[in-house]
């Protein structure tokens, strides 16, 4: 082989240009690190998104679906629902889910970190509130996270660095009634910009930000990193589909071997540290295909977990009709605003840990004889079309309620056995079923959900218990901890048995907290990226990779 | 490739079964709007991913009213039925003076500032009700 034929060697190789991948590339660069990322998809084409024009509602789930089994883009794989309740929702492009996010963001509370010692159920983190906190300051300032500061909810120093929207109509009603109700509720906070801010442009409130925000202010990865990532001399490979992490007989990872979905040509890219940033389902998914005969279980797997404890934040609504005509179909689509009254375990009930309630836009009229959140439509039509539409349209209000997920081995991500992707890649397959403690948490909820329409002057109320297409969050499933006989990845993401194979993204969460998490996975990404500063004199680093080493 | 033209029959009374005209909110029937002619083109224009199963499931459909036109269309099953009401209503909201009756201006860029003075007050009252987090011993737990 001569010198030209080979690869370069880079300091760092990562599978997924999502929130982690992003994360990680960019500081790492900034240390002079030489960086390349793999990435299954391309750049979104935001031109595809009629977001202004009474197309919208029609056309938005063209493109941008979330669900990759429907979308079925070039750069999905398919993922294998039969035996699940709830189905994993994605982006597969550079930027990753981020480009679908509804950008909702939150830090999980200090009790998050410490489920065991505070219910004597699942686990601990190996890690606390105290040593993440610098980290989620830092990304919620590169995430352009607007909000109001000084929430009771979290202890002191949860400041938000971009201003808050206006209130709505619908905030008014709702914190009104959470007044009287003596209850906790506060103003969204979202990683959506409201001023020029890191590249992006103030938010004009179309709406659009679950299936991509044309007007370029949410602070989706492909505009708020990739661009500082490519100046700092970051390579990002599009269509380039991670088949497996490589290892040496040293028991290193050596790099990655991947298909070029254009020429369908396979490929090693070695490397001196390895990150799969490939989410929940993506990086189990990954390292079980990376199976050999040194590692027959998968790669990293000597616990045994890999793939399993899979959470996904089940969820349920509760809708609110109401006699008077009010703004209900204006962005932020995320969160409005949104209440941790019942975020704690609390005495009186019969279920461990809580959820997050999140006020949403309802979207515009077609949205109101579609499913979401009403739950079936097969109604609507005909002599009921009319009186539904006027009933809900402008006059509706719903709570998004997000349950924690309690860690369950038996849920969780394996390789379908016969389901392949396009490239012959063993498709996902999710095994998932809500607990019992899910269930009893969701349905307590809603019971005080409906308190909270009522007191806030809805008429009637619909409730949604399980939401089935709401998988939008996928953790757990490549846990951390400090014992590697019950986890996979230590509290820096370093896997335990392959010391420079590192994990970044929501499946290291050992508990799933209730909030939504991408400010968690964008701060353990961060501080984990410090780590691998931090300790790159002291990397064990394969020689097979410093073989095939080109240059000086 | 399918010929709207060849399933206009078709088309005028499954729009009008699915959205007929209201009387007390005097809103008009698909067909009143233009669903048919003038909408439902622009409509399987957009989507273009759903036209060849919209036409499919027309061809399941007797050309002209059955007796129950609704459950007709039911019988076809939760896939088809999606797609013709989803395309059919689609189309309906397409159109503008719907929309004004509805009061819907679309999805506008809006540049209002936030107004402190309210959303202050409002979170005082909520600060002053206490911190709703559970406080925990820091340091490290078992992992
Ligand atoms: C519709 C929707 C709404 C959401 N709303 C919110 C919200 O309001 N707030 C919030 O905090 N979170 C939200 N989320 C979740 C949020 O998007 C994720 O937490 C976040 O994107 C996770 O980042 P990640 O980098 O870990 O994974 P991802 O963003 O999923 O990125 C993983 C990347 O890896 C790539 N990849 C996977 N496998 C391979 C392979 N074999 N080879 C090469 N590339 C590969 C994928 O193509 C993808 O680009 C939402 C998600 C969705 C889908
Ligand atoms: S509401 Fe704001 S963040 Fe959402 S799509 Fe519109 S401009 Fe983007």
């Amino acid at each position: 082989m001569t010198n030209e034929d080979r690869p370069t060697v880079y300091d760092v190789v990562i599978v997924g240009a999502g929130p982690s991948g992003a994360v990680a590339a960019k500081r790492l660069a900034e240390e002079g690190m030489s960086v390349i990322c793999l990435e299954q998809g391309e750049y979104p084409d935001y031109t595809k998104l009629r977001h202004s024009g009474f197309e919208f509602e029609l056309t938005k789930n063209q493109y941008f679906a979330s669900n990759p089994n429907r979308r079925k883009a070039p750069s999905d794989y398919p993922i294998n629902v039969n035996s699940s309740d709830v189905e994993p929702l994605m982006w597969n492009g550079v930027g990753g889910s981020s480009v679908l996010y509804a950008a909702a963001w939150h830090r999980l509370k200090p009790s998050d970190f410490r489920v065991r010692t505070v219910d004597g159920i699942a686990d601990d983190w190996p890690l606390n509130y105290a040593d993440l906190e610098p980290f989620y300051t830092r990304v919620e300032n590169d995430f352009a996270v607007s909000g109001v500061g000084g929430d009771p909810a979290y202890p002191p120093g949860f400041d938000i660095p971009l201003p808050p929207f206006p209130l709505s109509e619908m905030d008014r009603k709702l914190a009104a009634a959470h007044d009287r109700l003596g209850w906790h509720w506060w103003p969204g906070s979202n990683s959506i910009a409201t001023v020029k801010h890191n590249g992006l442009l103030p938010c004009v409130r179309r709406g659009a930000c679950t299936w991509g925000c044309f007007d370029g202010a949410k602070a989706s990865v492909d505009r708020t990193h990739w661009p500082a990532c490519i100046k700092l001399g970051v390579k990002l490979v599009q269509n380039a589909r991670a088949l497996r992490v490589e290892t040496g007989s040293d028991g290193l990872a050596t790099g990655v071997t991947y298909v070029d979905r254009v020429t369908g040509r396979t490929h090693f890219q070695p490397g001196r540290t390895v990150i799969v940033s490939a989410n929940g389902v993506g990086t189990p998914r990954l390292l079980l295909n990376s199976a050999s005969s040194d590692h027959p279980n998968g790669l990293a797997n000597s616990s045994g977990l890999v793939g399993k404890r899979l959470m996904m934040h089940p969820y349920g609504t509760v809708s609110g009709l109401f006699d008077d005509f009010f703004e209900n179909w204006q962005g932020p689509y995320g969160q409005r605003s949104y209440s941790l009254e019942f975020a704690e375990t609390r005495k009186d009930t019969n279920f461990y840990r809580g959820a997050k309630w999140q006020l949403m836009g309802m979207g515009g009229p077609l949205a109101t004889v579609g499913t979401w959140p009403w739950g079936g439509n097969g109604d609507v039509w005909g002599e009921n079309f009319h009186p539904t539409v006027q009933k809900r349209f402008g006059r509706s209000a719903y709570w998004g309620i997000m349950a924690e997920d309690l860690p369950n081995e038996e849920n969780m991500v394996s390789l379908d056995p016969d389901l392949t992707d396009a490239d012959g890649m063993p498709a996902a397959k999710v095994t998932y079923k809500a607990s019992q403690n899910t269930w009893d948490l969701l349905h307590y909820n809603q019971e005080r959900a409906v308190e909270s329409m009522r007191e806030a002057g809805a008429y009637e109320t619909v409730v949604m218990p399980l939401q089935r297409e709401t998988g939008w969050h996928i953790l757990g499933s490549v846990r951390m901890g400090d014992d590697p006989r019950t986890s996979v990845v230590d509290s820096f993401g370093r896997s335990h048995d392959v010391p420079n194979l590192f994990v970044m993204d929501g499946s290291v969460m050992p508990t799933s907290g209730a909030v939504n998490p991408t400010g968690t996975v964008a701060a353990l990404a961060l501080r984990n990226s410090e780590a691998i500063i931090e300790n790159r004199r002291s990397q064990p680093v394969s020689n097979a990779a410093e073989a095939l080493r080109v240059g000086p | 490739m399918y010929n709207i033209d060849d399933f206009q029959t078709r088309i005028a009374w499954v729009a009008e079964t699915l959205i007929p005209s209201d009387v007390k909110s005097g809103m008009p029937s698909a067909t009143e709007a233009g669903v048919p002619g003038r909408l439902l083109p622009r409509a399987l224009k957009e989507r273009d991913d759903l036209a060849p199963s919209f036409f499919k499931a027309l061809l399941r459909l007797p050309e002209t009213r059955p007796r129950d036109p609704l459950d007709a269309i039911r019988a076809l099953g939760a896939d088809d039925f999606h797609t013709i009401s989803f395309l059919i209503a689609g189309a309906y909201f397409l159109d503008e003076a719907i929309n004004r009756k509805l009061r819907y201006p679309g999805q506008e860029a809006l540049y209002e500032t936030p107004d402190y003075d309210e959303i202050m007050e409002a979170i005082e009252r909520v600060q002053a009700r206490g911190s709703v987090y559970v406080d925990v011993p820091e340091g490290r737990g078992s992992a």
